[in-house]
């Protein structure tokens, strides 16, 4: 039952005797009282917006994906994705030499007022591991943003939650394992 | 200025029997399910609203929501990251600050609420 029920024990009775009559027959549709025909607003980090004009008020709210609840966005503000293999010894959150002079210049010359920062792995090895890879990562990158005077906002790892690609295939991995920079100007 | 004139082609139309498609574009709604919203502004700062400048409004927890206002109509949305779908809450500024150009200065003047000093 729903761990949020605050109806007691007796309008349970009562629900789930509707529920049982409600799942008998499909759902009726609700009367339809008027139409909305939105437009879409882009925001400047490329999100999604409905919007729309009632003449003299406004609506608007967040377009989102209906399966994860993430916003929709264009690919605007992702600042920078790098590869993992470039940036880190292989299995490590030890940044190669190249890796941290390519970071620090980014964070020198991005302009951003502050940076969020996400580690992502491929699938092989545990969940587990990986979501400590990924955060470990992810914490390196940032310590370098630190190091050049950037400012961070939040460092997170995802490990394989979050793929960008198959992990069926060598190059899908390769996609996946990555660190993605959005710039919040 | 312009929100002025839309007041008083408010009160122009009020005593009109016909002949007056109202104020902003708008008309009367009508029928069982009447189109309410659409995604334009048919008013005297007319356009697709998918033009429309946004600025931040730094909310009392500190974070970023997208703040327009478009003459008659305003707009919130929040603002959130597009890669982690989480809410931006950096300290651009102090809680209830603006910042950036809200687009208020297009179409219709702003007219604000009193506010005791």
């Amino acid at each position: 039952m729903n761990k949020y029920n605050v109806m007691g024990p007796l309008g349970l009775v009562a629900a789930i005797a509707v529920a049982a009559v409600t799942l008998a027959t499909p759902a009726q549709a609700q009367d339809v009282t008027g139409r909305v025909e939105p437009g879409i607003w882009i925001d400047p980090d490329g999100c999604m917006h409905w919007v729309a004009d009632g003449g003299v008020e406004g609506y608007m709210e967040g377009r989102v994906n209906p399966v994860d609840g993430m916003p929709v966005c264009m690919d605007v503000n992702t600042c920078a994705v790098s590869n993992s293999d470039v940036l880190f010894h292989t299995d490590s959150a030890r940044l190669t030499h190249a890796g941290r002079a390519s970071l620090e210049e980014f964070f020198r010359s991005a302009g951003a007022f502050a940076y969020a920062i996400y580690g992502h792995t491929d699938s092989r090895a545990s969940d587990e591991y990986n979501m400590s890879l990924s955060q470990r990562r992810a914490a390196a990158v940032a310590d370098v943003a630190r190091s050049v005077g950037a400012r961070v906002a939040r460092e997170i790892g995802y490990g394989e939650r979050r793929p960008v690609a198959t992990n069926a295939t060598a190059a899908g991995m390769q996609q996946n394992r990555r660190v993605e920079i959005v710039c919040y100007r | 200025m312009k929100k002025a004139l839309k007041t008083s082609v408010l009160v122009g139309c009020a005593g009109l029997v016909s002949g007056c498609i109202g104020i902003e574009g708008t008309t009367r709604a009508t029928g069982p399910a009447p189109v309410l919203a659409i995604g334009a502004d048919g008013g005297r700062d007319s356009g697709s609203l998918a033009q429309l400048e946004a600025g931040i409004y730094i909310d009392p927890d500190g974070c970023h929501i997208w703040m327009i206002d478009d003459g008659l109509e305003g707009y919130w949305s929040r603002r959130r990251d597009p890669v982690s779908g989480l809410p931006v809450c950096t300290e651009i500024a102090p809680p209830n600050s603006v910042v950036g150009d809200i687009g208020s200065n297009e179409g219709i003047a702003d007219r604000v609420p009193r506010v005791r000093d």
